[in-house]
């Protein structure tokens, strides 16, 4: 189930809302525990055993590593092991087939058949955020957490639990057990939910619809289809992912929880480090504490330095994916960041702001392509159009182009924080408030009118 | 309440309606507009559970079913016109009212495979073997394209498909209805069929090739209805937009010539099949739509047999045709499996005419099937 779909919606969400405010205080966790649980399993039941298991286990090293008779061995002997358990199904269900598939190359291991495991959804996500929460226990910056019910929810609340953010157990410890929800909060998550709805439906919906489009053609449509792709695609991955996060904050709102954010207007940055301190934050987070900063971080000579950033930046390629063009990509962003650190200082520091947004689009753009195709001899098609071989412009990539025109001006305004800022500037609350109305509903509405339309789905023998 | 509470309190209000409406109304099976039946609450067992398409099947029900469904269709095909995404379900809005499907998509091979069908049929029968391609609206009507509208490629097919036929004859049609078509609408607005003033004009080239003298138009009495909203329209999903007119062209003694469907086990009276016109689709009013095998037996008329291998741009002419042959074998190749050169023994037919919409020659497969 995704959050843009009629049945989470319609079926789903005003079910466990309706169900979440009947019920006492008390017995709101363990609905929510039994709705989470229901949400994945939809989507895989088989894999329930999987998110089972990792709340239980998990659990259990917490308390380990928590006991205030534990010795510090011992402690260190259950955080060990936990990360283990967390990183090897991390491994076994999502590289697998990748790691077989590099074996398998090598003569002796030949025979090995190709494997492919169907991914579990967010694991990704939730072994991360698992891992945190053993990391920061074992740190003692938090309390482990004794009710097994909230610890639950923590690893497999619904808003969170498929694409992010991913929370750090610190973060949300004491919602856990101990939130307030009241009317106003339920307000603006909705606000929230319906502008991550908004961005997903009207805005990445219609970019991958774009990048399909002209993806299809002969060389992209020429030099200029394939640029419009790649900004169709920059616009599809940044509003799908951003969307699905506004989503994601604004249903934790509704439930009482409060996520940090995750994006931050990405695409206005400087330079490439300011973008990654802008986009998909979360996870920069993650790295930096739980990788970056145990490697040793900045305090320590250049060249270990360099390496550090180049393990992190290899690592969140690879996480994104199990392919080769995942771990290039990451590649490709350790080395600029290497760059911006030790080379390109004033950009770096924002001292170049014209040039360094000119650098930092053409970068991240660039970077989207690698990101595209998963596929190296797809790359070289795609750049091999800038050689001129396929013309400037195809007349089928220009129609393609003209009809999301409109759109793709909308997208690049809604890039920026213009809307948020006007909506600041208006003096009267009850503008301000018709206006959040009027936008939710029409947000719903037309979304919902947008849903619909994807599943119409006529059987006409159309030709004959 | 407070005054921030009030987007929250509508959010919800809209999600709870929404939720109501869909428990309190009762499922629908069948969509008229989308001609299929629509997908139920799944059925869960064991093997959904296995397969992973528990979610997948939830959703499909939910959207089959959601209230009304038709409306938020409609609203979402105005709302992607105003924001210039012309291309509904692959249908675009010219001018006009103007409906068109967008162009095929064009598979030299199939082409390619189907013209080689029709040429070993020709030379491998002693029969007259004649192929007839009927254009698409948008190639005809290309002057009320919308902007920016995709290319139609029909004239370089159709030269195609002349230089590649040698041992069947080709008949022209898309140059009769390029002259014609500021005179009179010659294709639907909102279908990609021929209308009847269109099919009109290709039964006069197909007898002029075929060595018979058409009627005269002041033979039929023209009767119209109104109303007909094509496939295009029910495809698109653009409500608001007018249906067409459509004609049915009478002449004495069309009630008498005996309609034998084969795979219903029917045979009636009269080449209009009237009840379809109380549909919005009002085009199978013609012969009863796609069937594997039609025959139509007109005792008085003048001359033999015929066979046409034919989809159903071919029904509308079919009806003209029949005040000429005494048999004439409709054969629709997607259903009909047996082999046509087997018919021909049969029926003693000295002419076989493929008279085929040119999206379909370039596309389907079932061509492959003609021996």
């Amino acid at each position: 189930m995704v959050f843009s779909s009629l049945i989470f919606l319609y079926i789903y969400l005003a079910g466990v809302i309706l169900l979440y405010y009947l019920l006492p205080r008390r017995a709101r966790n363990v609905l929510l525990l039994a709705a989470n649980l229901l949400f994945y399993f939809c989507g895989e039941p088989v894999y329930i055993y999987l998110m089972l298991g990792s709340i239980g286990i998990n659990y259990v090293f917490g308390r380990l590593i928590d006991r205030p008779s534990a010795l510090p061995g011992q402690r260190k002997t259950a955080l060990v092991c936990g990360i283990i358990f967390d990183l090897s199904l991390l491994c076994i269900f999502k590289y697998t087939g990748f790691f077989a598939g590099i074996l398998s190359k090598i003569p002796v291991f030949s025979a090995i058949p190709a494997i492919s495991i169907p991914l579990p959804i967010g694991i990704s996500f939730y072994t991360f955020q698992t891992m945190s929460y053993l990391i920061d226990v074992y740190r003692k910056d938090v309390p482990g957490q004794k009710n097994i019910v909230a610890f639950g929810n923590y690893v497999s609340l619904f808003p969170q639990l498929i694409a992010g953010p991913i929370v750090r157990y610190r973060d949300v410890a004491e919602q856990l057990t101990n939130r307030k929800e009241s009317m106003e909060q339920i307000s603006s998550g909705a606000q929230l939910f319906a502008c991550g709805l908004a961005k997903k439906v009207f805005i990445a919906n219609a970019m991958g619809e774009l990048w399909s489009a002209l993806a299809a053609l002969n060389g992209f449509g020429g030099v200029f289809g394939a640029l419009g792709a790649a900004f169709a695609f920059a616009f599809q991955l940044y509003f799908d992912f951003s969307g699905y996060s506004d989503m994601a904050r604004g249903l934790g709102r509704i439930f009482g929880f409060e996520f940090l954010e995750n994006f931050n207007y990405p695409y206005l940055s400087k330079s490439v480090s300011e973008f990654w301190r802008r986009w998909h934050i979360s996870l920069g987070t993650w790295f930096r504490e739980y990788v970056y900063i145990p490697l040793g971080g900045n305090r320590c000579t250049r060249a270990r330095q360099a390496f550090n950033l180049a393990v992190v930046w290899i690592l969140t390629g690879f996480w994104h994916g199990a392919s080769w063009n995942f771990v290039l990509w990451g590649a490709y962003y350790g080395v600029l960041l290497i760059l911006e650190k030790f080379w390109m200082k004033k950009i770096a520091a924002g001292q170049r702001p014209i040039l360094g947004r000119i650098y930092t689009l053409t970068a991240v753009l660039f970077g989207w392509v690698i990101f595209a195709f998963d596929r190296m001899s797809d790359l070289g098609t795609y750049l091999h159009v800038f050689d001129g071989s396929y013309g400037l412009l195809s007349a089928d990539a220009a129609a393609q182009i003209t009809a999301y025109l409109p759109l793709m001006i909308l997208a690049a305004f809604a890039s920026t924080p213009c809307a948020r800022v006007l909506y600041g500037r208006i003096q009267n609350v009850w503008v301000k408030t018709a206006l959040s109305c009027i936008c939710v509903v029409t947000v719903l509405f037309f979304a919902t009118a947008a849903l619909v339309y994807n599943s119409y789905n006529p059987f006409l023998y159309f030709r004959f | 309440m407070k005054r921030k509470a009030l987007p929250g309190v509508l959010f919800l209000a809209f999600l709870f309606s929404i939720a109501i409406l869909f428990l309190f109304t009762s499922p629908r099976s069948y969509s008229l507009r989308e001609k299929r039946y629509l997908a139920q609450f799944p059925e869960i067992d064991a093997q959904v559970l296995k397969s992973a398409q528990l979610s997948q099947q939830l959703e499909t029900w939910a959207s089959d079913q959601f209230p009304f469904r038709d409306f938020f269709v409609g609203v979402c095909a105005y709302t992607d016109l105003l924001l210039g995404k012309n291309t509904a379900q692959d249908v675009l809005l010219g001018k006009e009212g103007w409906m068109f499907a967008a162009p095929a998509e064009y598979d030299a091979s199939r082409l390619a495979s189907n013209l080689a069908a029709v040429e070993t049929f020709a030379s491998e029968n002693t029969v007259e073997t004649y192929l007839l391609a009927i254009p698409e609206s948008g190639f005809v009507y290309a002057d009320a394209l919308p902007a920016f509208a995709p290319e139609y490629r029909d004239g370089e097919f159709l030269a195609q498909i002349e230089q590649t036929l040698s041992a069947a004859h080709y008949m022209d049609g898309a140059n009769v209805l390029k002259q014609a078509h500021e005179e009179e609408l010659l294709y639907y607005q909102t279908d990609h069929h021929l209308t009847s003033a269109g099919s009109y004009r290709v039964y006069e080239e197909l007898c002029e090739a075929l060595g018979l003298e058409p009627y005269g138009r002041e033979t039929f009495t023209v009767q119209c209805y109104e109303d007909f909203y094509g496939t295009a329209w029910s495809s698109s999903g653009y409500w608001l937009h007018d249906g067409d007119e459509i004609e049915l062209w009478r002449w004495d003694g069309d009630e008498a010539v005996c309609v034998e469907i084969p795979e219903e086990e029917s045979t009636r009276m009269g080449i209009f099949f009237m009840e379809h016109l109380e549909n919005e689709d009002k085009y199978p009013v013609y012969l009863d739509g796609n069937h594997a095998l039609t025959h139509l037996h007109n005792a008085s008329a003048p001359e033999g047999t015929l066979i046409l291998v034919k989809d159903s741009f071919a029904h509308c002419a079919a009806g003209f045709l029949a005040r000429h042959y005494q048999d004439l074998y409709l054969v629709d190749l997607r259903y009909y499996k047996d082999a046509v050169s087997t018919l021909v023994e049969q029926t003693g037919a000295e002419t076989v005419c493929v008279f085929y919409g040119l999206a379909n020659l370039t596309t389907d497969s079932s061509l492959a099937w003609l021996r």
